[in-house]
């Protein structure tokens, strides 16, 4: 009997916590299952619905920290949007012109996010989930992935936000069968279809559109109010009138769900106007997009050679769906039940949770997903070659084996593309390997083997193998400067399990990455070191960097971020010489025209 | 004979049960090459769906990378291989014309390499150059419908056949269906 009772407290203090992060592009939402519960984690205003906006003036705010009146132009909105286009573009920050990446961006709002969890949890939880649109490409789902990582984020795995949904429907509401997740976030539409069994959440395909969302919504709604009622001022209206004219908009949108008509009064330029809208408009605004999302659920059907009889209901997803007109369009065409009972703002979080609870501390429950997109290589001609075909399971490992063109090639440039078109310049370039080292042989004798591996997280390895050369050797793969992922991921969990208690972790990550960084930039450009800089220099940023090197594996913060700062100092005068000599190469190339 | 290889943790020859070492517990690699073989299915052409199933989740119950999160480095390594590995498998099978290759294969015969798509049947060529006419003129969902179920109904016929030649050995006649199925395959696809 003893033994019950010093088993239990035990027990409790033995499982791990995990946070279920859903960062929208509208909100985020973080929670976290403790015991049998799951709770949501609240801000110092106490919302647990987090505003996605980061603003850059004399410090960084997020989300209710902002002072949307006083701070609207200087605040980033969607950061998530701009992850399908280029998670490392530049973006103009502040009116002096600072540029950051979506990724520097986004780790903003994920720091952010620990920081209130620690706060309202009371201790550092560093282990996540993170969940991303089931549409979103490689290149943005690494993105996320690298952005939580630079946080301070142990991130265990990336799922997919209709497969999060689906699984807290499986399990708190015992939902069994055949189901289409509808997710309309703020940025992106998803739509799964998930066989739900006991203990067994199975993907059987997945399409979308990554770049429509309840904010196109918005916009078309606010383009008619603006067409319909100030069309002689709409060119002259304010910042901060557009952004009430947003606001009522969206008020409207969202409590069309009840009513047929509503009245909302603004006031523009001192001046009240009454814009009415009725079910009957919205429905005229709203129909195209409405139906693109139905065609696509329509063709995925078909694609999973699944019958529509089969198929149990319809789970809602993303605030968007709140509107009332997109579960009676969706029954209409479809004639399925329609589920919503579940918070369609909170429950990707929820599920995400679910699953992070799960996966740390072990459960009978299996989720199998897929990967959305196809993915494949350039041949020639500019065509692409499906090696992954979309809706694939993953993981997944496939080969293709490589040849050389011409006698005496010691490296092949692999293009690796995502994507359904044909030709390969209309999908996405997630990167361009090259492969070196490989033995000078006639052309086409060599064997190159190259593995493809695409993990649970949808993240994308690339490895190489020289078959003809008999021994195994390992091709080396050049791609692009950055850390990979798994440097990344091995850095975040060696400074977690190495932190002392009261340390910050997050700021321990950020200057090794800063420093890992700074290495293989300069292992990168080892040659035009040596042919640039003096003896006694290559001697220092050797030194230093051996030293940096060395010190990484310890975590003493300053030291890190000292000889990060000397290597810098260091390889300032190098950079410089660097950019004189392709100057100079640039005008010889000129005169040389010239001539 | 069995192969004993040992376990890569612990080093000893012992017994592996549910793909674990019975000395150390730790994962062991599935170490069979067959897509039949890593479900333990009879080698046969028609395969139940529903055992293929089952059995493809018990593995990835046992091997899939959400059951190794806190696993050392190795073991995370030979869950993402086999679940890979099992996930490969389980597509193959489930392709009724990947099927017939595999079959092939494991008999020791060669797979129609190259000529895989052309016709030596010149019926067989007409009627398929009819069906595909039929596709492109198609002018309402009734009648997609009604094609579609037409062309299901032609593959559960001819796959009827490459089973009942498969047990008769008769290796000619397969390849001829194999071909036809695959453009029956292609032609039902195309009607998504
Ligand atoms: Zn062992």
């Amino acid at each position: 009997m003893n033994l019950i009772n010093i088993d239990e407290p035990n027990k409790k203090s033995l499982t791990s916590k995990c946070l279920g992060i859903d960062f929208g592009t509208t909100n985020s939402v973080c929670s976290i299952k403790i015991g049998e519960k799951v709770i949501f984690i609240e801000d110092s205003k106490k919302m647990n619905l987090i505003p996605s906006i980061v603003c850059f003036d004399k410090t960084v705010k997020v989300g209710n920290d902002i002072d949307l009146e006083k701070n609207l132009q200087s605040s980033i909105f969607s950061i998530k949007r701009y992850f399908t286009d280029n998670p490392d573009g530049q973006i103009v920050i502040n009116s002096k012109s600072d540029c950051l990446s979506p990724v520097d961006i986004a780790k903003e709002i994920f720091s952010y996010l620990k920081k209130i969890s620690n706060n309202f949890l009371n201790e550092e939880v560093n282990d996540c989930i993170i969940t991303v649109p089931a549409y979103y490409d490689e290149r943005a789902r690494s993105g996320i992935m690298r952005s939580a990582l630079m946080s301070g984020f142990n991130v265990r795995r990336l799922i997919n936000e209709p497969t999060a949904a689906a699984f807290a429907y499986g399990l708190d509401k015992k939902k069994r069968g055949k189901f289409l997740v509808y997710d309309l976030g703020g940025g992106t539409f998803d739509i799964s279809l998930l066989n739900l069994k006991d203990n067994l959440f199975k993907v059987i395909g997945t399409s979308g559109d990554a770049k429509l969302g309840g904010d196109d919504l918005d916009q078309l709604l606010l383009d008619y109010i603006l067409n319909t009622y100030f069309d002689p001022i709409k060119n002259d209206l304010s910042h901060s009138e557009i952004l009430s004219l947003k606001r009522a908009s969206k008020s409207i949108k969202e409590n069309l769900q009840s009513v047929n008509n509503i009245v909302a009064e603004v006031t523009i330029k001192n001046k009240k106007t009454n814009i009415e809208i009725s079910m009957n408009v919205i429905e005229k605004i709203f129909n195209e997009i409405i139906t693109k999302t139905i065609k696509i659920t329509d063709q995925l059907i078909k694609d999973c050679n699944v019958k529509v009889d089969e198929i149990d209901g319809f789970i809602l997803v993303g605030g968007s769906t709140r509107l009332a007109l997109i579960p009676k369009k969706i029954k209409e065409y479809f004639k399925k039940d329609i589920y919503s009972e579940m918070d369609p703002d909170r429950v990707v979080s929820y599920g995400a949770a679910l699953h992070g609870f799960d996966l740390l501390n072990g459960s009978n429950n299996l989720l199998l997903d897929v990967t959305p997109l196809s993915l494949g290589i350039e041949t020639m001609g500019g065509l692409m070659e499906k090696i992954i075909p979309r809706n694939s399971n993953i993981p997944v490992v496939k080969e293709q084996t490589f040849t050389t063109n011409e006698n005496g090639q010691t490296s092949i440039k692999i293009s690796i593309i995502q994507g359904e078109r044909e030709t390969s310049s209309k999908n996405t370039l997630l990167g361009e390997f090259i492969l070196s080292d490989i033995e000078p042989k006639p052309a086409g004798i060599p064997r190159i083997k190259v593995r493809f591996s695409l993990d649970v997280d949808g993240i994308l390895y690339v490895s190489a193998i020289d078959e003809s050369s008999g021994n195994e050797k390992n091709i080396v793969i050049k791609t692009n400067k950055d850390l990979n992922i798994s440097e990344m991921k091995k850095l975040v969990e060696s400074s977690i399990k190495n932190a002392k208690e009261d340390m910050d972790t997050r700021l321990l990550i950020e200057s090794k990455i800063k420093a890992s960084r700074l290495i293989n930039e300069i292992e990168n450009v080892k040659d035009q070191i040596e042919t640039l800089c003096t003896k006694k220099d290559i001697e220092n940023i050797n030194k230093t960097s051996n030293m940096l090197k060395k010190e990484m594996k310890t975590n003493n913060k300053e030291r890190i971020e000292t000889l990060t700062d000397n290597l810098n100092e260091q390889t300032k005068n190098f950079a410089q010489r660097l950019i004189d000599k392709n100057f100079e190469n640039f005008v010889g190339k000129d005169l040389d025209i010239l001539e | 004979m069995e192969v004993i290889i040992p376990c890569w943790n612990c080093q000893t020859d012992t017994k592996v049960v549910d793909f674990r070492c019975s000395i150390c517990n730790k994962i062991q690699n599935i170490r069979k090459t067959n897509p039949y073989d890593i479900f333990n299915l009879k080698q046969c052409y028609l395969i139940d769906n529903e055992e293929l199933e089952i059995k493809y989740f018990q593995l990835q119950n046992i091997f899939h990378p959400d059951k190794f999160i806190n696993s050392a480095e190795k073991e995370k390594e030979i869950s993402a291989y086999e679940s890979s590995n099992i996930n490969n498998a389980y597509n193959l099978l489930l392709n009724n014309v990947d099927r017939i290759k595999i079959l092939l294969k494991l008999k020791g015969y060669k797979a129609n390499p190259n000529n895989e798509e052309s016709f030596t049947d010149k019926d067989l060529l007409e009627e398929i150059m009819e069906l595909q006419n039929r596709c492109m003129s198609i002018e309402n969902e009734n009648e997609k419908v009604k094609i579609k179920t037409e062309i299901i109904e032609k593959i559960r016929i001819i796959e009827l056949e490459i089973n009942s030649n498969f047990e008769k050995e008769k290796i000619p006649e397969i390849k001829n269906l194999s071909v036809k199925l695959s453009y029956l395959e292609k032609i039902k696809k195309n009607l998504n």
